[in-house]
């Protein structure tokens, strides 16, 4: 029973070197009804989203040895994964550096957000539940 | 000669032109022909008795034409018969080559020539004059040169004329297009026996081409007067005795000398570089000296970069040029743009700060969040885990400023003079063994004779640490067995280059752009994120730059630039440089 009640709720994947960030987000989002899978590297989340099906992704930018630049274009370029909605997490300092770097990766797309470090956590919340929303068209 | 035109007697020196011709015929011995002349002057002579004069050409007796002049004359016997003719001849060749020559010469010069009557009429003209004015019928020279109606004024034809001497002068022609033509003119008498000039010949020079060049030539030398005089560099010129010739007006800014002061004397020792004094004594062809220095007359000591070159015509020295411009402003603007390069880095530092306490900030939001989370409901195990992620991050942020304090404060700044192969030599030495257990290989390449600079050895090894310490730890990261890293020092261009090249995992994009953002760090632990931002304010410190190209998966090389001109001089401290 809880099996499925559990599986029914949406999951989010976090992707952040630092781990007192994961662990805050995943005590956060739980809190209020997301299931979470973190990750502080993005090649063990790259090797977990060729099987799982998220409804949200949150990555942070600047992590050791593959970026999560590079997760992010894997992301906007698998067929499966391309709809999956994600938001950026960055201490950049302005919005104008994440742009500059979008176009430097190739052109990549705008993410579906980006929340700018120190993160508000009830904006994080609400930005990811209107992005759910948005996308199942109920609330989660 | 008998009336069979037989020689009958010559004189000695017939003989020495035609030879001894005693016996044969006039014609030919003279001739050289078989049959006597159409029209014989001799038989002529046995016809009428009378005297004649010819001119003739006959053969000597070596086979060259001989012109000659010939007086035939009858003589009578007693009995007043006409037996022989007597030709007396004068050897014309060298009169007749001389007047062939004048001939040619009158023609061919390449100037109109004309032979003027007392009525200004030109009698005889040469090949050009009859070229461009046609053949003379007598028309007076005023009407052929200036379409005048009446002989001019100042007529140099006239002068000759009178005092029988040669004149010169300029006059303006029309041409036959009317365009005006200058003239040189030249006269000269042509004198009779008796002394009485009763021609004049004229020479006239076309001189519009002449004009059109020395109109050139002047216009370019006011061009070149004007650029020299108006050049933002002082502009000297002298003459082989080291005197002034030329003063340009920046000269005299630069120099603090007026040039009625200078035109004139010799150059003296102290007011040029000593090193430009070759070339003010031809001793030296060129000189380029790009940072010296001179004194001005009211003892300013002025940095200048000189220019000079000895001017020489074949192999005679004339005199020297030198050029200065004065390096005060741009001193300056370079002084400027190391104070605003050094700002722009402390901007950068401060945005990379921010972007460093974000992280730590958000951690301090995690660990409240847990742990007011735990004391609402009374969760010792969430309350600790809380207060845990809060102390990290303290931590982290005590971590913090100590190390900013370390980079505002700056470590000693000493220089000694050292060779950067030493440095290297000792860095490397280092990390010898912890890399070779790691299977990297890390090898020194430095240039021994490369001359010593000034810097601050302490400093610079600590730079030379820290690039090696980060290219063992791209070499650790990278997914490729056997890395290898090079540390190498060179000299090019009077530049000083330390490089650090490693085969390691090599740089993204972000990577780069953030690699000189304070507290921005790959490394999952230990890395303060301030390695290069200390290197890189170590080497602004030595005026120099440094630089980095990267590849992910292919490595990494990091490029320390120390321009010689630009180092610290001998016992510079931090105040000097900061």
């Amino acid at each position: 029973m809880k099996t499925i009640e559990e599986s029914s709720l949406p999951l989010v994947v976090i992707v952040d070197d630092e781990v007192d960030i994961t662990t805050y987000l995943r005590f956060a989002l739980e809190e209020h009804g997301f299931r979470v899978a973190a990750f502080s590297d993005a090649e063990s989340a790259e090797a977990a989203l060729e099987v799982a099906e998220p409804d949200a992704i949150c990555l942070d930018l600047l992590m050791p040895k593959h970026s999560g630049l590079s997760l992010y274009k894997a992301i906007v370029e698998s067929p499966r994964l391309f709809s999956c909605p994600v938001v950026i997490m960055s201490g950049l300092a302005v919005r104008g550096d994440l742009s500059e770097l979008l176009e430097r990766a190739g052109g990549l797309p705008w993410p579906a957000a980006f929340i700018d470090k120190p993160i508000d956590i009830d904006d994080f919340i609400s930005t990811l539940e209107s992005l759910l929303s948005a996308r199942s068209g109920v609330e989660p | 000669m008998d009336s069979s035109l037989t020689v009958v007697d010559h004189n000695q020196a017939f003989a020495e032109v035609f030879g001894e011709v005693r016996g044969q015929t006039c014609f030919a011995a003279i001739k050289k022909n078989r049959e006597p002349c159409a029209d014989c002057p001799v038989l002529g002579t046995f016809a009428d008795s009378k005297q004649r004069v010819v001119e003739e050409q006959g053969t000597d007796q070596h086979g060259r034409d001989v012109d000659y002049l010939a007086r035939v004359v009858p003589i009578t016997g007693t009995d007043g018969q006409l037996r022989h003719v007597a030709a007396i001849t004068t050897d014309l060749t060298d009169t007749k080559r001389l007047q062939r020559e004048y001939q040619t010469l009158f023609e061919k010069v390449p100037c109109f020539v004309a032979v003027i009557n007392r009525g200004h009429r030109v009698v005889k003209a040469n090949e050009s004059f009859r070229r461009m004015f046609g053949e003379p019928t007598g028309e007076p020279c005023f009407r052929l040169y200036k379409r005048r109606h009446e002989a001019c004024p100042d007529c140099p034809v006239d002068r000759t004329f009178r005092d029988g001497e040669s004149h010169s002068s300029h006059q303006i022609g029309v041409s036959r297009d009317g365009r005006s033509t200058p003239y040189l003119v030249f006269t000269a008498p042509l004198l009779k026996d008796d002394g009485r000039v009763t021609h004049v010949i004229e020479m006239a020079l076309d001189m519009t081409e002449h004009q059109d060049l020395e109109e050139q030539l002047s216009r370019a030398n006011v061009m070149r007067l004007a650029l020299v005089e108006n050049s933002l560099d002082a502009i000297m010129v002298f003459d082989e005795k080291k005197r002034f010739l030329l003063v340009n007006r920046a000269a005299e800014k630069l120099l603090k000398y007026r040039r009625e002061e200078l035109i004139g004397q010799r150059a003296w020792n102290g007011l040029l570089p000593d090193e430009a004094q070759p070339v003010l004594s031809g001793k030296r062809k060129r000189l380029l000296l790009l940072d010296s220095a001179l004194t001005t007359a009211d003892e300013e000591h002025v940095p200048v970069r000189v220019a000079g070159v000895s001017l020489k015509l074949d192999d005679t020295f004339l005199g020297s040029a030198v050029s200065i411009q004065d390096l005060r402003q741009i001193k300056n603007l370079e002084r400027e743009k190391l104070d605003a390069e050094r700002l722009g880095a402390v901007g950068e530092t401060v945005a990379g700060m921010a972007h460093g306490i974000k992280n730590i900030l958000t951690g301090l939001q995690g660990g409240m969040y847990v742990a007011s989370w735990g004391m609402q409901r009374g969760d010792v195990e969430r309350i600790k885990e809380g207060w845990d992620m809060l102390t990290r991050n303290m931590e982290r942020i005590s971590e913090l400023t100590k190390n900013l304090l370390a980079f505002s404060r700056g470590e000693t700044f000493e220089c000694t003079l050292i060779k950067p192969s030493e440095v290297i030599r000792e860095v490397v030495a280092l990390y010898q063994e912890s890399t070779a257990q790691h299977g990297i290989d890390l090898r020194a390449e430095v240039d021994e004779n490369a001359a010593p600079m000034w810097m601050d050895s302490e400093g610079m090894r600590g730079c030379l640490e820290n690039l090696i310490s980060n290219a063992v730890d791209a070499c650790l990261t990278s997914d490729s067995p056997g890395c290898s890293i090079v540390a190498r020092s060179f000299e090019k261009d009077d530049t000083v280059i330390i490089e650090v090249v490693d085969t390691g995992c090599g740089m993204d994009y972000e990577v780069k752009q953030k690699a000189f953002t304070s507290f921005f760090t790959t490394k999952a632990k230990g890395g303060t994120g301030l390695g290069l931002l200390l290197t890189r304010k170590l080497v602004q410190q030595h005026g120099g730059s440094i630089e980095f190209v990267s590849e992910p998966g292919e490595g990494t090389t990091f490029r320390l630039l120390f321009p010689r001109s630009r180092l610290p001089q001998p016992g510079a401290s931090e105040e000097d440089h900061e």
